[in-house]
């Protein structure tokens, strides 16, 4: 497990191009980076890689100037020399010769190709009117360089293809002379072929000079492409290597980490309730929820889920394992009824399982009514108003119903004990406060409980669960997990979406995994492990079809 | 029947009295493209209109040249401020442009009080001055948004502030200077309605003008010389309204009278509406518009 870790024994500084030296950075209720350590050398081609949420964007958008760590944490180097402080805009990193290719904030749609390049570096002649055929020439000049053609100049930057405008994020960059090129997830929104024609162009950016940081959670590309990689993991420094001198399994144990078996969290309540998984009597049962063939589109039109067959049982949890961004969300997305499916179907069993329904079509109201109860990713945009109180959150999507206090005129009264009765069977913490509270007042673990809470006090028959625990400490993801153990002991079918492989394991009866948008298998719980399951999510394993 | 000399005059007297009526349109709806492209909505420029009348009124007494210039710094003063509620204080815009238009509607009627209570007769400004401004400032805007570097970052402010930040500007000053710049076109258009048309003020006497304005910016998506076709469409309302309420014509039909001064009122008002329910869907305003800048995480 010691490899070459590149510490820098004997190295001074003036190999480094660019040194983050003891970042930490805070938002409010979450440490992004705490005491990391980043050093870039000179012409390098360096990986960044961790889990989402591992802080690696956040580390990006630091040097980059667009965020500015906690006062007093640590140091920033370029070239030398230290620049602590000044690093106050992404105006002041792109003088410095920093340019970042960003995952979100890319071009403007609206503008034109030339305009985007420009933007925020024009010249221009006196009166301030711009210099548009310098500038065109100038960068039809760095397009042929990079052997990029077919971009036309004056086309509005929503016509061109996403693997295209990416390519004109890194001719703005060299526009600005950027000396480092830092890109942000690169290749998470491109075709494989596409990612290879990027790559390329980074190499031969490289060998001209540029010194290139990605950020991925790809293995591959890691492997692949880097010179040199540093692992985070939760914000933290997990590991820095030379790559020739480490291997995809290493880096992948860095990355995710392995908790020691024993130290799952309540063992009682798992052997009490659960008495081992349940899979002997699944082939005789008939599934409670089937989907065939679905495929799906993701936000930015891209294909993301690919011909995905999946059965769930009452009285079970299927865990989703992947990496971020393999098709996870658009499947969880798509059942729910928050994304059609461009093809394929989703059926549910009746409540005698002697017939079942397609609920392809059908809104999430209807199948909210059916019975899918939805546990939402992003518990701040999705999962509540956080303006609204316990109670107005409670009642959401039961608004009609007069058993919770909706209907025409809304019973306060009945609204209110419902919402006391939730707060005390569910351990909701107030503090002082009282069920009129805002929810945003609320700490994330007990506003995980309110949302789970309206879940599952639905008699949902299945429940889609997605990153139930993301952002919570560990008591409060104990009592997540031992609600979905309950779920599943009241025989519901439970489907767990999580980029956390450890909770994965612990809980579900059934892994299933996803990669490059494809289910490439269902393993069963005793043969599902951190080996056999990683193996998959990176696409390694042979056979699976999909390894690139 | 009319002779061919009548119905020339008549055409005359409406391209007239339309010009009339776009002349404050557009110099407004200058202002609003001015402050929605940077992505601040402006739905001061009411309040902007009756302040700019009110400014050029009361300093034009003696110099039509004084009362446009005063009217200018007023409109520069509370589009000014009109930035730095939205965009300092993070105010929500309409909030702010509301507040700008309570404020402007209740000084001007108490300074009227105050001031000239028996009326006020200002120096005049010729139209053709202001008929010429008009036909220059949506050529000459347009040139500022495609052809300057200002025009270009305050067009990335009103698109996507986040990503223009990323791109090394700084989107504070655009927008304080765009909205502030827009205040001072919607005062140039009410020293219209003062200096110009009238040589007086009274009160309310913007009636509506910026609002009109405003789905003329709407009606035009955003473009100059969009929106300057939208005023003139606008105009036309106001004078068919105009000439035939001076004809006095009379249309009764099913025992109203169409013509009657409360119906031809409305006339602009009621158009303005079919108008903007015609582009309802296919208008697309800049992408950031009303959106607090960015503090993405």
């Amino acid at each position: 497990m010691t490899t070459a870790e590149n510490s820098g024994p004997n190295q001074n500084s003036e190999d480094y191009i660019v040194e983050l030296l003891g970042i930490t950075k805070s938002f409010p209720g979450i440490v992004a980076n705490s005491d990391v350590t980043l050093r870039v050398k000179r012409g390098g081609f360096h990986a960044v890689i961790g889990e989402n949420g591992a802080g690696k964007s956040t580390l990006l958008n630091i040097l980059y100037g667009r965020y500015q760590p906690d006062s007093g944490c640590g140091e920033i180097r370029i070239n030398g020399e230290s620049v602590t402080g000044k690093l106050t805009s992404p105006a002041q990193s792109i003088k410095m010769g920093i340019g970042l290719v960003s995952q979100h904030y890319a071009l403007i749609p609206a503008l034109s190709v030339i305009e985007n390049v420009i933007l925020g570096s024009e010249q221009v002649l006196p009166g301030g009117v711009l210099k548009r055929k310098e500038a065109s020439g100038e960068i039809a000049q760095i397009m042929s360089h990079l052997g990029l053609t077919g971009i036309d100049l004056n086309m509005r930057a929503e016509r061109l293809s996403v693997a295209a405008q990416q390519k004109v994020e890194i001719v703005k960059a060299l526009y600005r002379k950027a000396r480092v090129l830092l890109l942000d997830e690169p290749t998470a929104v491109l075709a494989p072929a596409e990612a290879e024609s990027l790559f390329a162009l980074l190499q031969s950016l490289q060998r001209a000079g540029t010194t290139v940081v990605f950020v991925t959670h790809k293995l591959r590309e890691v492997m692949a492409y880097s010179s040199a990689v540093t692992v985070l993991r939760g914000g933290k420094l997990a590991g820095d290597f030379i790559t020739a001198n480490t291997s995809r399994e290493e880096l992948l144990e860095r990355m995710i980490g392995t908790r020691p078996p024993a130290a799952s969290p309540s063992p009682d309540i798992e052997s009490e309730i659960t008495g081992g998984p349940m899979v002997e009597a699944a082939s005789e049962r008939r599934p409670l929820l089937k989907i065939q063939g679905a495929t799906i589109f993701g936000s930015r039109g891209a294909k993301a889920v690919t011909d995905a067959s999946l059965e769930l049982f009452a009285g079970e949890i299927v865990g989703i394992a992947g990496v971020d961004g393999s098709g996870q969300k658009e499947l969880s997305e798509a059942i729910v009824g928050l994304r059609t499916l461009k093809s394929g179907t989703i059926r549910l069993a009746s409540c005698d399982f002697l017939s079942e329904s397609e609920i392809t079509r059908d809104s999430v109201r209807r199948r909210q009514k059916l019975g899918i109860a939805y546990i939402p990713e992003d518990r701040h945009r999705a999962g509540m108003i956080l303006n609204f109180s316990i109670g107005e959150n409670y009642l959401l999507g039961h608004e009609k119903d007069r058993a919770w206090g909706g209907g025409v005129f809304l019973n306060r009264a009945t609204i209110g004990a419902r919402a006391g009765e939730m707060i005390t069977g569910y351990d909701v913490r107030l503090g002082t406060r009282t069920a009129d509270a805002r929810a945003g007042d609320l700490s994330g673990g007990n506003q995980q409980k309110v949302v789970i809470a309206r879940a599952l006090d639905g008699q949902p028959r299945v429940l889609v669960a997605c990153q139930p625990t993301r952002g919570l400490d560990t008591g409060a993801s104990g009592f997540v997990y031992e609600a979905l153990r309950k779920a599943r002991a009241a025989g519901m079918g439970v489907l767990l979406f999580s980029l956390d492989l450890d909770e994965v394991l612990e809980l579900s009866d059934r892994v299933a995994v996803m990669f490059n948008g494809q289910i490439v298998g269902v393993l069963p719980h005793s043969e599902a492990t951190a080996e056999t399951v990683g193996a998959l999510m990176t696409g390694a394993t042979a056979g699976s079809g999909a390894a690139r | 029947m009319g002779s061919a000399g009548n119905q020339g005059f008549w055409f005359t007297a409406l391209l007239v009295a339309t010009l009339n009526g776009a002349a404050p349109l557009l110099l407004a709806a200058m202002g609003g493209i001015l402050s929605e492209r940077a992505g601040v909505v402006n739905i001061a420029l009411e309040g902007l209109i009756l302040s700019g009348a009110f400014a050029g009124a009361y300093f034009g007494q003696h110099s039509a040249l004084i009362g446009l210039v005063a009217a200018l710094t007023v409109g520069a003063a509370l589009g000014l401020l009109h930035a730095v509620l939205t965009q300092v204080t993070k105010m929500n815009h309409v909030v702010s442009g509301l507040g700008i238009n309570l404020l402007a509607a209740g000084a001007t009627r108490y300074l009227t009080l105050v001031l000239f209570p028996d009326g006020i007769t200002s120096k005049s400004l010729p139209p053709a001055f202001y008929l010429a401004s008009a036909a220059i400032l949506p050529a000459a805007l347009a040139f500022v948004l495609r052809d300057t570097r200002f025009g270009l970052r305050l067009r990335a402010a009103g698109e996507n502030p986040e990503s223009a930040r990323m791109a090394g500007v700084s989107i504070l000053p655009v927008r304080l200077v765009a909205v502030t710049l827009s205040g001072i076109c919607a005062a140039f258009a009410g020293t219209f309605l003062s200096l110009g048309e009238t040589h007086t003020f009274s009160r309310d006497m913007s009636a509506g003008k910026g609002y009109i304005a405003l789905a003329a910016v709407i009606f035009g998506k955003w473009n100059p010389a969009g929106a300057a076709v939208a005023s003139l469409f606008f105009g036309l309302f106001y004078a068919v309204q105009t000439q035939l309420q001076i004809r006095g014509l009379n249309i009764n039909f099913l025992g109203v009278e169409w013509t009657s001064p409360a119906l031809l009122d409305m006339l602009p008002y009621l158009m303005t509406l079919a108008a903007l329910i015609s582009v309802i869907g296919r208008a697309t305003p800049p992408a950031a518009l009303g959106q607090e800048e960015g503090s993405a995480h």
